[in-house]
């Protein structure tokens, strides 16, 4: 299939492989965390780790923006959607992830009007077609998805839509980098740079981790020989004594990013002074609020949100997953209690999440583990 | 697809707009990171009617990638287009690239 097998050729992947062996220095483990969730479910479908050295060892990240979402804020969506004649909407997957107190699809099952929808501007046809009720949207994503969501308030404030709501948790990227870099539970040695997040933000922001930590980071697509090749960039880097920033997904990736979705980003939103990330705790400008220009569509001040926050399960070590610092098959639940059909932590619910990742393409299995320790 | 000896429909699948496609074992549009690459077909200011390789049309805001003009190649995610594709680099030929992935070419999501 054209534009599929090309970036998936088994000889090509072969080669890479083996030069990313010959660059391993002798007795040195590499630690290398791809940032993101879709790299993530690349790595385990395609089996990426069966062409890598022992000595390379990839750490997911805690780039999939489902499974960063405190269940506090979760349950603030439910109050928001058991609203009278409120019509609320989300992607997919937030359907699913627990909250303290059931799921948004739990609330719909008991009446609530809750909606999936493919993108904001969806919500925003919803809201035309609806003039008597109120529509929401539950905003998540990183700096990919938060432009999108800029441009549907653009289009309802320029239209004059008023039964139309964002409640944002939109987040960005660099600061959770920071957070790990400066963990103490962690020690990496170079970071895969999420792929799309980049089409916004460009490669810039990512020069702090080679200037201030002394790592390379890699920016990289999607496919199986991308991860490859980014993995083999890393690797001369390291072998060459260079930190630097580069990037692999050059077909789609400007340098400097998208300057209007940036100006957008600008106009429409602000930073929160602190957000609470799953697993990272709060981070301190981590987060996307809307700005006083957009106000009159902020769903937490249009609806008085309880705001609690919610302790995640005990059993869950979705926090720990998220950070690298163990696998998905080093916790507890995993596969027993929490599987994709009931899942306990946010990891376990989206796709890209590690956990559900491990789970559905099985490359490492408790018992594989277990006979290698 | 039969279970049970039933016959079971699978589902027909009718995009309301790009970015929409999003099968679970090809990773998670609504968390995150996946975009679907599509081509221009009627131009717009603020929409324009694209198609994406499996010939599926739907409406894609533009606003963040004017102007556009047919056969223009984008990146979509969430109903919006966040980047144009650079030109197809079909006519690379291997002994042109010093890496191994430069031979090859095209698809831009996972």
């Amino acid at each position: 299939m054209r534009f599929v097998d090309e970036f998936r050729d088994a000889e090509l992947a072969r080669t890479l492989g083996t030069e990313i062996a010959a660059l391993a220095e002798p007795g040195r483990h590499y630690k290398v965390m791809e940032v993101c969730g879709g790299h993530t479910h690349t790595i385990y479908k395609h089996g990426i780790e069966d062409h890598l050295p022992e000595s390379v060892e990839l750490v997911h990240g805690p780039g999939c923006p489902v499974c960063v979402i405190p269940m506090g804020r979760v349950d603030d969506g439910i109050h928001i959607a058991k609203q009278p004649d409120v019509i609320f909407t989300c992607f997919g997957d937030m359907m699913r992830v627990p909250g303290g107190d059931g799921s948004l699809i739990d609330a719909k099952a008991e009446g609530a009007d809750v909606r999936f929808v493919y993108s904001p501007l969806d919500a925003l046809k919803i809201a035309r077609n609806n003039p008597d009720k109120e529509v929401t949207f539950f905003a998540i994503g990183f700096e990919t998805t938060a432009p999108s969501t800029a441009l549907t308030l653009m289009r309802a404030k320029a239209e004059g839509v008023t039964n139309f709501s964002v409640m944002s948790n939109h987040v960005t990227i660099v600061p959770p980098l920071m957070a790990l870099l400066e963990s103490p539970d962690l020690r990496l040695d170079a970071f895969i740079g999420p792929g799309h997040v980049s089409t916004v933000i460009g490669c810039r922001p990512y020069e702090f981790i080679p200037s201030d930590y002394g790592q390379p980071v890699v920016v990289a697509g999607f496919e199986p020989l991308d991860l490859l090749q980014s993995i083999y960039m890393i690797m001369r880097q390291l072998d060459q004594g260079r930190s630097e920033v580069e990037n692999q997904y050059g077909r789609v990736v400007p340098w400097e990013g998208n300057l209007r979705a940036l100006e957008i980003l600008e106009e429409v939103f602000e930073l929160r002074p602190y957000f609470e990330w799953r697993g990272l705790g709060f981070i301190s400008q981590s987060a996307l609020a809307l700005t006083d220009a957009y106000s009159d569509f902020d769903a937490e001040l249009r609806f008085n949100i309880p705001g609690v926050r919610v302790a995640d399960p005990k059993a869950c070590q979705c926090g720990e997953v998220l950070k690298g610092v163990i696998k998905p098959w080093e916790c507890k639940v995993f596969g027993t209690a929490c599987t994709p059909e009931t899942p306990i932590g946010t990891c376990m619910v989206s796709s890209e999440g590690a956990c559900a990742a491990y789970y559905n393409f099985g490359r490492f299995a408790r018992s594989k583990a277990r006979a290698g320790a | 697809m039969t279970a049970g000896g039933a016959r079971v429909e699978l589902p027909t699948y009718d995009p309301q707009s790009y970015g929409a496609v999003c099968a679970t074992v090809d990773g998670c549009l609504v968390c995150g990171d996946v975009a679907v690459p599509v081509t221009v077909i009627e131009p717009g200011e603020a929409d324009a009617l694209c198609e994406d390789e499996h010939g599926a049309r739907g409406a894609v805001g533009v606003e963040l990638v004017v102007p556009v003009i047919q056969g223009d190649r984008l990146l979509v995610h969430g109903g919006v287009a966040i980047s144009r594709l650079a030109p197809d680099r079909a006519g690379d030929s291997p002994e042109r690239s010093d890496r191994p992935h430069d031979r090859a070419q095209g698809r831009e999501s996972a």
